[in-house]
């Protein structure tokens, strides 16, 4: 594939970008399969990032982590990871610009960039750097400093409650996750209370069922 | 033409059976069984580590294999599909759903490690086939009762309530795990087993026992037959365990030495070993009730979880007998 078929292909992809897992995944897997082409593709989310409406950057976002957790499955550590790595104060800045497009996207970075760190592709120290960023654009977008950004659209508006709406979603389906069952029980002893009058009571009512059923066996 | 016979099966769920209706199961049964069903909870084990699966899920497959190895046995069953299949019914049940898709996908990469998934579709559906059949089956053993406690919630609580540190915690925890690879959630309930746990823990720890408040549901007699199945545990598969890996073989061993001193010392009855076989077993008449249900033309399963025992026993009178149906096998 020469460079420009695959630019086309990808800002494609990009383009469909939502909330939705496989939209995210179609893009991140042909960025890791096209990796010959791999300063190209990454042009090209710079693309979709100038000129993307606040919907449009969000996801951008979102797809630079599922690039990246994608990458790291497959044991490729360089290439976007790098890319990544050096331009994240620049990625911020273009998804929370200071105007309201920038506030509403404020709490979503910081998602991703936990979880960025989460995976080591930032370290503390720029992980600090980048939330300071998000702080000042967010606290400035407020002040109502605005950088001339057009006004955000109703179906921008709608779009982005829908696609919350799905992020929340998919993020339920997995909540119950453990990680490694060795950290289980150290959840458990943060989450946990003592025992109440309601646990006595369930646990007496399943007392009761054990007693029955001991009563009705049959030796 | 025979007259057509309807055959009706109530089954009432029944989340605890006795020692003794175990035993009396068991002892029918090739020990060789016990090595199948470790490797079982293995399986369970590594593929709910794979699917990020918490203590509640991968427990209650556990819990459900030890079930079917009371009504089946395990020899004769596909093992690897049978315990995926658990997984599968435990992860809906405690709320920690994965899509088949995913599990068989993990089933697969499990199984044959290496090899491409996506070009031996082939192989998936023919697990597929079988998980979902025996789904089937899981569900019908367990009445379709998804109302299943765990000991490791109560664990955490009575630690906290009986000022037990977090490090003392964490061990308990750890048997309370280990505890279903045992019969013990079959046979006591989850207050039982958390105080067995922490009981155990003490031991371990040169901690003194605790006082167990007489609400928290766990007299002394059960708590020691439950200390009994863990210690069995660990004496016989010590390296299946959790607590194995923590604690040196001559330890655990020199606990269970000291629990069978002080049983023996103290008035117990001794801890029956075989069943009268004039007694029919659950399983038995499990089976000849399956038996019934394939053979007649018309069958019908109830599958009830509460019942009041005298309503029902007169309601079953009545509506049996005076219909002139013939006697047909009640189950639980």
């Amino acid at each position: 594939m020469d460079p420009f078929e695959g630019r086309m292909a990808f800002l494609q992809l990009l383009n469909k970008l939502s909330a939705s897992q496989l939209s995210q995944l179609k893009p991140a897997q042909f960025a890791l399969k096209n990796r010959e082409l791999e300063e190209d593709l990454y042009s090209c989310i710079w693309e979709e990032l100038e000129s993307g409406s606040f919907n449009t950057r969000v996801n951008i976002i979102y797809f630079v982590d599922t690039l990246c957790e994608l990458s790291l499955k497959n044991g490729i550590n360089s290439g976007y990871i790098t890319m990544i790595t050096r331009d994240i104060l620049k990625l911020v800045e273009y998804v929370v610009p200071i105007g309201t497009a920038g506030a509403a996207n404020a709490p979503e970075v910081r998602k991703v960039l936990h979880s960025l760190r989460l995976k080591n592709i930032i370290d503390d120290v720029r992980l600090q750097e980048a939330m300071n960023l998000v702080d000042t654009h967010e606290q400035a977008s407020k002040a109502g400093e605005d950088q001339g950004t057009t006004s955000i659209s109703r179906a921008d508006i709608l779009k982005r409650l829908e696609e919350d709406r799905e992020r929340h979603k998919l993020m339920r389906e997995n909540i119950w996750a453990i990680p490694k069952p060795e950290l289980e029980h150290e959840i458990a002893w943060n989450t946990i209370e003592p025992i109440t009058e309601c646990d006595l009571e369930a646990l007496n009512d399943d007392f009761e069922k054990f007693n029955e059923c001991i009563r009705e066996s049959l030796c | 033409m025979s007259e057509e016979k309807h055959v009706l099966s109530i089954r009432l769920s029944r989340p605890f059976y006795s020692e003794n209706e175990i035993t009396r199961i068991m002892q029918s049964r090739d020990p060789k069984e016990n090595g199948l069903k470790m490797q079982a909870f293995h399986w369970i084990s590594e593929m709910s580590r794979s699917l990020k699966f918490p203590v509640r899920t991968s427990g209650l497959a556990m819990l459900l294999i030890s079930r079917i190895q009371l009504f089946y046995s395990l020899a004769e069953l596909p093992l690897i599909e049978c315990a995926t299949a658990c997984l599968f019914v435990a992860c809906k049940v405690e709320d920690t759903a994965k899509k088949l898709r995913e599990v068989l996908l993990i089933h697969f990469q499990h199984k044959h490690p290496g090899l491409d998934a996506d070009s031996h579709t082939q192989i998936i559906d023919e697990v597929k086939r079988k998980v979902l059949g025996l789904e089937r089956m899981i569900l019908e053993l367990l009445c379709f009762d998804f109302r299943v406690r765990h000991p490791h919630t109560y664990v955490i609580k009575f630690a906290k309530s009986l000022n037990f540190t977090s490090s003392t915690a964490v061990v308990a925890w750890n048997i309370c795990t280990d505890a279903y690879r045992t019969f013990a959630p079959l046979k006591y309930p989850v207050s039982v087993i958390a105080i067995a746990a922490l009981s155990i823990t003490c031991k371990l720890q040169k901690l003194s026992q605790p006082i167990i408040p007489r609400n928290f549901c766990a007299p002394t007699l059960l708590t020691e037959g439950a200390i009994a199945d863990l210690l069995d545990l660990y004496m016989h598969f010590q390296p299946y365990t959790v607590l194995g890996q923590m604690y040196p073989t001559d330890l655990l061993l020199g606990l269970c030495v000291d629990f069978q001193r002080a049983q023996r010392n103290s008035s117990r009855p001794p801890k029956v070993t075989k069943v009268d076989v004039n007694i029919p077993s659950i399983a038995d008449l499990y089976t000849q009730s399956n038996a019934q249900l394939s053979s007649s033309k018309q069958g019908c399963t109830r599958f009830l979880l509460d019942c009041d025992r005298n309503y029902f026993e007169r309601e079953y009178k009545i509506r049996v007998t005076q219909d002139g149906l013939p006697e047909n096998a009640k189950t639980r």
